[in-house]
């Protein structure tokens, strides 16, 4: 249950994002999290509504991206996605491979 | 409709904590390893096994070690010999930055060349939370199934060693220890294997070889 840790430092970066005076209150946050985050959306909505929050933040709904895996080949300098857990070069089928993206795990705006 | 884009990090928190750790680990000279697996996979047998051999090579080593509620762990590797502090995290599934904050109070690392992290049995959050170490040690055992891997991708994709554990029991179980090192492979190309067995002995050496080589990376840092 790693959501309610993340959930709790989510909460926390809101907070210091809401405190100036302009900033109303909090309809939408959106999240970008990485595929290999394996992050469950409905937990980290629960998590989210039992957390103590201001009162900026009490009606704000998640909206929560969820970003594939990319792949950067380091022989043929390509990058594909990887939809399955396999990470091979879709176009030299190398598995000498860096992943470029699927960890993310970022709060990318706020609306109100 | 009003908007603010803030583009940060989740984690920053935590990810700030880790790096502190990380620079007093550079000071002192202390490699740090964070050993990961499932419940039951031998985290704690291996740590058991080792301080004889951590000892004969000369190296200063602690434990901590990390369990949501009992201190058997720690009890365990006190009898084995090792300066041990437990980290219960509670409802935690696993050790994050502040744990490792805490639980360092009690340790002088400037006398310490390895600081073993036994993390909570659990193959997903661990592998998220950075706790200021030099690397993942991913154990897993060949009773779990040769398609962990595929399950649990980012485990072994953070990991720099994947430990192969159980062995002994090859041919007793339903296991394709092929099929499995294809899977690991699949998610991280580079990553050494190494297979051992925790109970019998077998593959230790080579796994202290594996600390030993990288302790003095770390010294020559």
């Amino acid at each position: 249950m790693h959501e309610l840790t993340i959930t709790k430092n989510l909460v926390s970066l809101l907070e210091d994002a809401v405190r100036p005076n302009d900033v109303g209150l909090v309809k939408t946050v959106h999240l970008e999290v990485g595929r290999l985050r394996y992050l469950v959306p409905e937990i980290m909505t629960t998590c989210f509504s039992q957390i103590e929050k201001s009162d900026k933040l009490k009606q704000a709904k998640l909206d929560l991206k969820v970003l594939p895996v990319k792949l950067r080949c380091s022989d043929c300098d390509k990058e594909s996605c990887a939809d399955e857990n396999n990470f091979t070069c879709s176009f030299c089928l190398s598995q000498n491979v860096d992943i470029i993206s699927g960890k993310e795990f970022i709060l990318k705006s706020i609306e109100w | 409709m009003a908007f603010k884009v803030i583009k940060e990090n989740v984690l920053k928190s935590n990810d700030n904590i880790a790096s502190v750790i990380r620079e007093s680990m550079k000071k002192s000279k202390t490699l740090m390893i964070n050993i990961i697996s499932s419940p039951g996979a031998g985290k704690t047998t291996l740590i058991e096994k080792i301080p004889p051999m951590l000892k004969d090579a000369g190296i200063r080593f602690a434990v901590l070690t990390g369990d949501c509620f009992t201190t058997n762990d720690a009890t365990r590797i006190d009898k084995a010999g090792a300066e041990v502090v437990q980290i219960n995290t509670g409802n935690s599934c696993h050790i994050d930055a502040q744990f490792i904050r805490s639980a360092l109070s009690e340790i002088n690392m400037d006398s310490l060349d390895l600081l073993i992290v036994e993390n909570v049995g659990n193959l997903v959050c661990p592998a998220e939370f950075d706790i200021g170490e030099d690397c993942k040690i991913v154990i897993l055992s060949l009773p779990e199934g040769d398609d962990k891997p595929k399950k649990y991708p980012l485990v072994f994709t953070e990991s720099e060693l994947v430990l192969l554990n159980k062995v002994d029991l090859l041919g007793h179980l339903p296991f394709d220890i092929d099929e499995c090192i294809k899977n690991i492979q699949g998610v991280n190309s580079r990553v050494p294997i190494i297979k051992i067995s925790s109970l019998k002995g077998d593959g230790i050496d080579e796994f202290i070889g594996w600390i030993t080589k990288r302790i003095n990376i770390k010294k020559e840092k």
